[in-house]
């Protein structure tokens, strides 16, 4: 899937074989309410994100997996802004979660459902299948 | 069994290794929290194994260790913080 390059996006750092992606790298785990993600800026690019994540010892062929913003409006996520835990000031102050809407978190709760499980039933495949890795 | 300790102190480093000495080997999960990734996993059989895990990361990352022979969803991990 090609991606006009002024289309919003935010980004992700994954691991990329070969510009595959692995799988697993769009699930939210149990108890977290946001999938964290970082705008796209020009300062801090994706250079110094990825030198951030590595700095706190991510390991592996790490790559920015871009994810269209349409994308993500359509699974009815929202764009939170909140700090990032990086070493990196800069980066983190372009942190931002992926988090259902409140109609739909209410929904689940009256359902006794997980939201981190909704999110990797509904959300983790289209996230993984509209994902491109930056060059 | 579960913990939070932010550096591997004495006390700490007996809970490794009582951990260590328990449960090995010991599945050890690496997370990044809000730093816009996935963990990382490492299997490890010893606490030198672990040692050179933990001598990589850098402040911020949480470490979930599991034994590998009690993977239950209900079973509790411990917990560290770097």
């Amino acid at each position: 899937m090609m991606m006009e390059s002024e289309e919003e996006a935010v980004l992700r750092v994954v691991v990329a074989k070969r510009g595959k992606i692995r799988a697993g790298e769009f699930r939210l785990r149990k108890g977290e309410v946001g999938f964290s993600l970082f705008l796209r800026t020009e300062a801090p690019g994706p250079e110094a994100i990825l030198e951030a994540v590595r700095a706190a010892g991510k390991q592996g062929e790490l790559a920015i997996a871009e994810l269209p913003m349409s994308v993500l409006r359509d699974l009815g996520l929202q764009i939170v802004p909140t700090p990032g835990g990086t070493p990196s000031p800069e980066v983190n102050a372009i942190h931002v979660e992926a988090r259902l809407g409140r109609l739909l978190r209410l929904w689940l709760w009256f359902r006794r459902i997980e939201t981190a499980t909704y999110f990797n039933e509904r959300c983790a495949p289209r996230l993984s299948s509209s994902a491109i890795v930056r060059d | 069994m579960k913990a939070m300790i932010s550096a591997v102190s004495e006390g700490q480093r007996k809970l490794l290794h009582d951990f260590f000495e328990e449960k090995a080997p010991v599945l050890v999960e690496v997370r990044f929290p809000r730093m816009g990734t996935s963990p990382d996993w490492y299997l490890c059989d010893t606490e030198a194994d672990f040692d050179s895990v933990w001598e990589r990361l850098g402040t911020g990352t949480e470490i979930h260790l599991h034994s590998v022979w009690d993977m239950k969803d209900e079973a509790k991990p411990a917990i560290l913080a770097r």
